[in-house]
Protein backbone atom coordinates (compact mmCIF):
# COMPACT_ATOMS: atom_id res chain seq x y z
CA UNK A 1 0.00 0.00 0.00
CA UNK A 2 1.43 3.48 -1.20
CA UNK A 3 0.45 6.39 0.38
CA UNK A 4 2.42 8.73 -1.58
CA UNK A 5 0.82 10.40 -4.80
CA UNK A 6 2.15 8.67 -7.74
CA UNK A 7 5.60 9.18 -9.47
CA UNK A 8 4.07 8.98 -13.10
CA UNK A 9 1.41 10.49 -14.68
CA UNK A 10 -1.48 8.05 -14.59
CA UNK A 11 -3.15 7.36 -17.49
CA UNK A 12 -7.02 7.16 -18.49
CA UNK A 13 -7.02 3.06 -18.41
CA UNK A 14 -5.62 3.22 -15.09
CA UNK A 15 -7.84 6.44 -14.24
CA UNK A 16 -11.19 3.97 -15.04
CA UNK A 17 -9.92 1.09 -13.75
CA UNK A 18 -9.11 2.64 -9.93
CA UNK A 19 -12.22 4.44 -9.79
CA UNK A 20 -14.41 1.90 -11.13
CA UNK A 21 -13.34 -0.86 -8.85
CA UNK A 22 -13.50 1.81 -6.04
CA UNK A 23 -16.74 2.68 -6.84
CA UNK A 24 -17.82 -0.84 -7.02
CA UNK A 25 -16.37 -1.99 -3.82
CA UNK A 26 -18.27 0.46 -2.03
CA UNK A 27 -21.35 0.90 -3.89
CA UNK A 28 -22.32 -3.09 -4.90
CA UNK A 29 -22.77 -4.57 -1.57
CA UNK A 30 -24.53 -1.39 0.18
CA UNK A 31 -26.61 -1.20 -3.04
CA UNK A 32 -27.75 -5.22 -2.73
CA UNK A 33 -28.19 -4.63 0.80
CA UNK A 34 -30.72 -1.50 0.31
CA UNK A 35 -32.52 -3.35 -2.88
CA UNK A 36 -33.25 -6.21 -0.73
CA UNK A 37 -34.13 -4.63 2.19
CA UNK A 38 -38.07 -5.73 2.28
CA UNK A 39 -36.82 -9.21 2.39
CA UNK A 40 -34.46 -8.78 5.60
CA UNK A 41 -38.06 -7.79 7.37
CA UNK A 42 -39.64 -10.14 10.01
CA UNK A 43 -42.75 -10.58 8.88
CA UNK A 44 -45.19 -9.71 11.16
CA UNK B 1 19.46 19.35 -14.80
CA UNK B 2 21.08 16.86 -12.82
CA UNK B 3 19.44 13.87 -11.45
CA UNK B 4 17.53 13.07 -8.59
CA UNK B 5 13.96 12.41 -7.59
CA UNK B 6 11.45 14.87 -7.10
CA UNK B 7 8.42 14.10 -5.29
CA UNK B 8 6.12 16.68 -4.16
CA UNK B 9 6.42 15.95 -0.44
CA UNK B 10 9.84 16.28 -0.60
CA UNK B 11 11.44 19.46 0.99
CA UNK B 12 13.45 20.58 -2.35
CA UNK B 13 9.89 21.43 -4.04
CA UNK B 14 9.76 25.20 -3.66
CA UNK B 15 6.08 26.48 -4.07
CA UNK B 16 4.68 30.22 -3.95
CA UNK B 17 4.05 29.95 -0.51
CA UNK B 18 7.23 28.01 0.46
CA UNK B 19 9.73 30.08 -1.68
CA UNK B 20 13.02 28.77 -0.22
CA UNK B 21 12.86 25.12 0.58
CA UNK B 22 15.94 23.80 2.72
CA UNK B 23 17.28 21.26 0.03
CA UNK B 24 18.27 21.89 -3.57
CA UNK B 25 16.13 20.54 -6.38
CA UNK B 26 19.60 18.87 -7.31
CA UNK B 27 21.28 17.04 -5.45
CA UNK B 28 23.16 14.76 -7.05
CA UNK B 29 25.58 16.81 -9.81
CA UNK B 30 27.53 15.68 -12.72
CA UNK B 31 31.55 17.05 -12.59
CA UNK B 32 30.17 19.98 -15.16
CA UNK B 33 27.44 21.22 -12.44
CA UNK B 34 30.20 20.65 -9.64
CA UNK B 35 32.62 22.79 -11.10
CA UNK B 36 29.81 25.41 -11.71
CA UNK B 37 28.95 25.15 -7.79
CA UNK B 38 32.51 25.69 -7.21
CA UNK B 39 33.21 28.79 -9.21
CA UNK B 40 29.68 30.08 -7.79
CA UNK B 41 31.64 30.03 -4.52
CA UNK B 42 33.82 32.95 -5.68
CA UNK B 43 32.41 36.41 -7.18
CA UNK B 44 29.53 36.51 -8.93
CA UNK B 45 30.60 38.82 -11.73
CA UNK B 46 32.56 36.13 -12.83
CA UNK B 47 29.22 34.39 -14.16
CA UNK B 48 28.18 34.68 -17.56
CA UNK B 49 24.02 34.54 -17.54
CA UNK B 50 23.97 31.15 -18.88
CA UNK B 51 25.99 29.60 -15.83
CA UNK B 52 23.24 31.92 -13.16
CA UNK B 53 20.67 30.11 -15.18
CA UNK B 54 21.80 27.22 -14.87
CA UNK B 55 22.63 27.18 -10.84
CA UNK B 56 18.84 28.96 -10.49
CA UNK B 57 17.73 25.65 -12.42
CA UNK B 58 19.88 23.28 -10.20
CA UNK B 59 18.61 24.69 -7.26
CA UNK B 60 14.85 25.38 -7.71
CA UNK B 61 12.25 23.66 -9.81
CA UNK B 62 10.48 26.35 -11.50
CA UNK B 63 10.59 30.04 -11.50
CA UNK B 64 7.96 32.13 -10.02
CA UNK B 65 7.00 33.27 -13.87
CA UNK B 66 6.44 29.11 -14.15
CA UNK B 67 4.62 28.76 -10.49
CA UNK B 68 1.99 31.91 -11.64
CA UNK B 69 1.62 30.45 -15.55
CA UNK B 70 -1.92 29.79 -15.89
CA UNK B 71 -3.39 26.69 -16.24
CA UNK B 72 -6.73 24.90 -17.52
CA UNK B 73 -6.43 22.34 -14.27
CA UNK B 74 -9.90 24.30 -13.28
CA UNK B 75 -11.48 22.85 -16.78
CA UNK B 76 -10.92 19.66 -15.31
CA UNK B 77 -11.89 19.87 -12.16
CA UNK B 78 -15.07 21.09 -12.89
CA UNK B 79 -15.72 18.39 -15.63
CA UNK B 80 -15.11 15.88 -12.74
CA UNK B 81 -17.46 17.72 -9.87
CA UNK B 82 -20.23 17.60 -12.58
CA UNK B 83 -19.33 14.21 -13.36
CA UNK B 84 -19.99 13.15 -9.96
CA UNK B 85 -23.15 15.28 -9.50
CA UNK B 86 -24.41 13.64 -12.02
CA UNK B 87 -23.18 10.24 -10.70
CA UNK B 88 -24.83 11.01 -7.67
CA UNK B 89 -27.76 11.91 -9.51
CA UNK B 90 -27.90 7.92 -11.12
CA UNK B 91 -27.09 6.79 -7.19
CA UNK B 92 -30.69 8.50 -6.15
CA UNK B 93 -32.86 7.67 -9.42
CA UNK B 94 -31.26 3.68 -9.09
CA UNK B 95 -32.49 4.51 -4.78
CA UNK B 96 -35.82 5.81 -6.07
CA UNK B 97 -36.75 2.84 -8.62
CA UNK B 98 -35.22 -0.12 -5.90
CA UNK B 99 -35.09 0.84 -2.26
CA UNK B 100 -37.47 3.34 -1.95
CA UNK B 101 -40.98 1.73 -0.89
CA UNK B 102 -44.34 3.11 -2.91
CA UNK B 103 -45.47 6.47 -2.26
CA UNK B 104 -47.98 6.55 0.75
CA UNK B 105 -51.51 6.48 -0.30
CA UNK B 106 -51.96 9.57 1.04
CA UNK B 107 -49.79 11.27 -1.78
CA UNK B 108 -51.82 9.99 -5.06
CA UNK B 109 -54.03 12.31 -6.51
CA UNK B 110 -57.23 11.19 -5.62
CA UNK B 111 -56.11 11.47 -2.51
CA UNK B 112 -55.08 15.09 -2.39
CA UNK B 113 -57.77 16.26 -4.43
CA UNK B 114 -60.27 14.78 -1.29
CA UNK B 115 -58.21 16.76 0.66
CA UNK B 116 -58.17 20.03 -0.61
CA UNK B 117 -62.32 19.15 -0.65
CA UNK B 118 -62.47 18.75 2.89
CA UNK B 119 -60.23 21.55 3.74
CA UNK B 120 -62.15 23.79 1.28
CA UNK B 121 -65.27 22.20 3.35
CA UNK B 122 -64.04 23.38 6.24
CA UNK B 123 -63.38 26.60 4.86
CA UNK B 124 -59.87 26.42 6.55
CA UNK B 125 -58.53 30.08 6.38
CA UNK B 126 -61.16 32.07 5.13
CA UNK B 127 -59.64 35.60 5.63
CA UNK B 128 -56.49 35.89 4.06
CA UNK B 129 -55.65 31.69 2.89
CA UNK B 130 -56.90 28.84 0.70
CA UNK B 131 -60.78 29.59 1.18
CA UNK B 132 -60.87 33.36 0.88
CA UNK B 133 -59.55 32.57 -3.08
CA UNK B 134 -62.21 29.63 -3.52
CA UNK B 135 -65.23 30.75 -5.23
CA UNK B 136 -67.81 28.37 -3.38
CA UNK B 137 -71.10 29.69 -5.75
CA UNK B 138 -69.41 28.73 -9.19
CA UNK B 139 -67.07 26.14 -7.82
CA UNK B 140 -63.88 27.42 -9.11
CA UNK B 141 -60.95 29.01 -7.47
CA UNK B 142 -61.57 33.30 -7.71
CA UNK B 143 -60.11 35.02 -10.76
Amino acid sequence: IHSLPPEGKLGIMELAVGLTSCFVTFLLPAGWILSHLETYRRPE
Amino acid sequence: RGGGKMSPYTNCYAQRYYPMPEEPFCTELNAEEQALKEKEKGSWTQLTHAEKVALYRLQFNETFAEMNRRSNEWKTVMGCVFFFIGFAALVIWWQRVYVFPPKPITLTDERKAQQLQRMLDMKVNPVQGLASRWDYEKKQWKK
